[in-house]
């Protein structure tokens, strides 16, 4: 601890040394309005005005002054991205989605989901996020996952980190509905960054499929469910916190209907693993394990 | 092509309208703390609004949405409340660098006479900054300002930063230490300010400020070596002084930038590791600096 605390420290003393030395440029945009900065924080300037801004923002210790206040009052009420702070209640109709069903079942008979979750304030946080999101579609769930824990690493991923089944997805062809799957599995490793890589599935020479004749539906979950097996992979070789998984297991139960209601192996088999029983990381891992081994064949 | 039409937006409807007006009582409490100063600054908001049929209101052009817009000048309105109210000293030169949480800070604690617990509470919510970094943000205001919050308070004199940072700096290597760039002495200085949680009142003594000033003075060249070798972008720059100097958390940033949530992080950790490399290449020892006011 004492040594993450002074790691911590020299970082932060580091940074303030290069921002020292950089120094300032002169500018020679015009300063940015007040409407311009409403249009920074909402993320819809062009994208060369932006630029200017951010050049501005960096040099200009006045227009610095102004933007952070700006970004202060976006956090405080939840303006432009700040608004996914904003806590909703989710609707009777919401609560009625199926997705939500498990969590609804939880709060009924709050000690059923304890001894699979693992227990304790992290899964009841989890589960209230959840449920007072008033998000339900399940594409959220899983972008949720990469947001909130798509940078906290207790560990870091080696340079390069193999499949089981050494054998590149490529040299196969693959189903329509496994290529759904490897969709959402590139999707998930951009998201995470180059750290963050696969044998077998380049991210650089790899192009997404796109639907291939599939259901828009079966294709979203599908590949949604190699997006959540992207991020879990690296979760599960890596020490990850319990939040995680509980969050993970969660979001996967809100893909299992739309799974189940499909007739094909794959999501037949992706259905039958999450209603495994086992703990929040067993049951998350083993879906991580079962979509890779299907990429590796 | 403007996605709001500008000249048709009722002004006052939007303004008056209950959420709205819900809203700037928020960043007034945020700002003031509650109470009548608090209650004081939202009247004037909607004043300041709608002084002159709107006028303020009426440069909107449409590009942006209505109510962003809005809430951009409640911002500016609040603070133009807080130097009408309170006076309009300049913060000291060093203190202004350093950014918007250091001067909000110095007005809160020295000009508003605010609380310090209810400070760091009201700029730290819902995970923005780091409770810690705005804690010592004060700290460091009241020992560099051993009168914060009296009347007549008066600043401790320190050398111009922004007189030196400002001027054309010589990227010839400075060999003689007597006329040492005085910038590096504030930068070192403002380094263990920002980052030393030991600093208290008697850390800026004379003896303690000569032992930085001959830190700096030995470390010319380095220093020097250190800016000709180093380029951060615009963006790594913002990004950098947001987390390091603002105290906000990487998440905000991320949402500040328009980026995912965890892209700040990953972008700040990969210049760090330049930096480290940097700092190498100028051969300067971070712990060192760190500890030389200990």
């Amino acid at each position: 601890m004492a040594n993450d605390l002074n790691q911590t420290k020299q970082q932060q003393s580091a940074a303030l040394l290069a921002l020292g030395v950089s120094g300032r440029l002169e500018s020679d945009y015009p300063k940015p309005t007040d409407e311009e900065l409403a249009q920074l924080i909402e993320n819809s300037l062009d994208m060369t005005r932006r630029q200017q801004l951010m050049h501005i923002i960096a040099n200009d210790p006045d227009t610095h002054k102004r933007w952070m206040a700006l970004v202060d009052t976006a956090s405080t009420l939840g303006i432009g991205a700040f608004a996914e702070n904003t806590v909703e209640t989710a609707s009777p109709e919401a609560n009625r989605k199926s997705f939500l069903a498990p969590i609804i079942e939880f709060f009924q008979n709050p000690f059923a989901g304890m001894a699979t979750a693992g227990g304790g304030f992290a899964t009841a946080a989890a589960v209230l996020f959840l449920v007072f999101s008033g998000q339900p579609e399940y594409q959220k769930n899983i972008d949720g996952l990469y947001s909130d824990f798509g940078d906290s690493w207790q560990s870091m991923p080696a340079p390069r980190i193999s499949k089981r089944g050494v054998t590149p997805a490529t040299q196969v062809e693959l189903s329509a509905y496994d290529q759904a799957l490897q969709d959402g599995m590139l999707e998930g490793l951009q998201l995470l960054g180059p750290e963050f890589f696969l044998q077998g599935l380049d991210v650089q020479q790899e192009q997404l499929q796109g639907n291939q004749g599939l259901e828009n539906d079966q294709y979203a979950a599908l590949k949604l469910s190699g997006k959540a097996a992207a991020i879990s992979h690296f979760k599960c070789h890596l020490e990850s916190e319990d939040d995680y998984f509980v969050r993970a297991m969660l979001s996967l139960e809100g893909l299992q209907p739309e799974l189940a209601k499909q007739l094909d192996g794959t999501s037949t088999a992706l259905q039958r693993t999450i209603a495994r029983k086992g703990s929040a990381r067993d049951r998350v891992c083993r879906f991580s394990r079962v979509v890779v081994d299907r990429l590796s064949k | 092509m403007p996605e709001h039409n500008a000249t048709d937006i009722d002004w006052a409807s939007l303004v008056f309208d209950p959420a709205f007006m819900s809203a700037v009582d928020k960043l007034a409490d945020r700002r003031f703390g509650g109470g009548p100063i608090a209650e004081e600054a939202s009247t004037y908001v909607i004043e300041y609004l709608s002084a002159d049929d709107w006028r303020k209101c009426r440069q909107f052009q449409g590009n942006s949405k209505p109510t962003t817009f809005l809430y951009t000048l409640a911002s500016n309105a609040i603070e133009e409340f807080s130097r009408k109210r309170f006076g309009r000293p300049r913060p000291p030169k060093w203190l202004d660098d350093l950014g918007d949480l250091w001067v909000k800070l110095w007005r809160s604690l020295c000009l508003e006479r605010q609380l310090l617990p209810s400070l760091v509470d009201r700029y730290s919510a819902k995970g923005f900054r780091d409770p810690d970094a705005v804690t010592q943000a004060a700290k460091v205001i009241k020992a560099r300002i051993p009168n914060c919050g009296q009347a007549n308070m008066d600043s401790v004199g320190v050398e111009d930063i922004s007189a030196v940072s400002d001027a054309e700096q010589s990227l010839e290597p400075q060999t003689d230490q007597d006329h040492a760039n005085p910038f590096y002495k504030e930068l070192l200085l403002m380094v263990n300010a920002v980052t030393n949680e030991k600093l208290c009142c008697d850390s800026f003594s004379e003896d303690s400020l000569a032992r930085v000033g001959e830190m700096a003075a030995s470390s010319q060249s380095k220093l020097d070596s250190l800016r000709v070798g180093l380029t951060l972008s615009d963006e790594e720059r913002i990004m950098l002084r947001m987390v390091y100097v603002e105290g906000l958390s990487k998440t905000a940033t991320s949402k500040a930038l328009g980026m995912p949530a965890h892209q700040a992080g990953r972008a700040i950790s990969n210049v760090l590791d330049r930096i480290a490399k940097a700092l190498e290449g100028a051969d300067i020892d971070i712990e060192a600096v760190f500890d030389v006011m200990q």
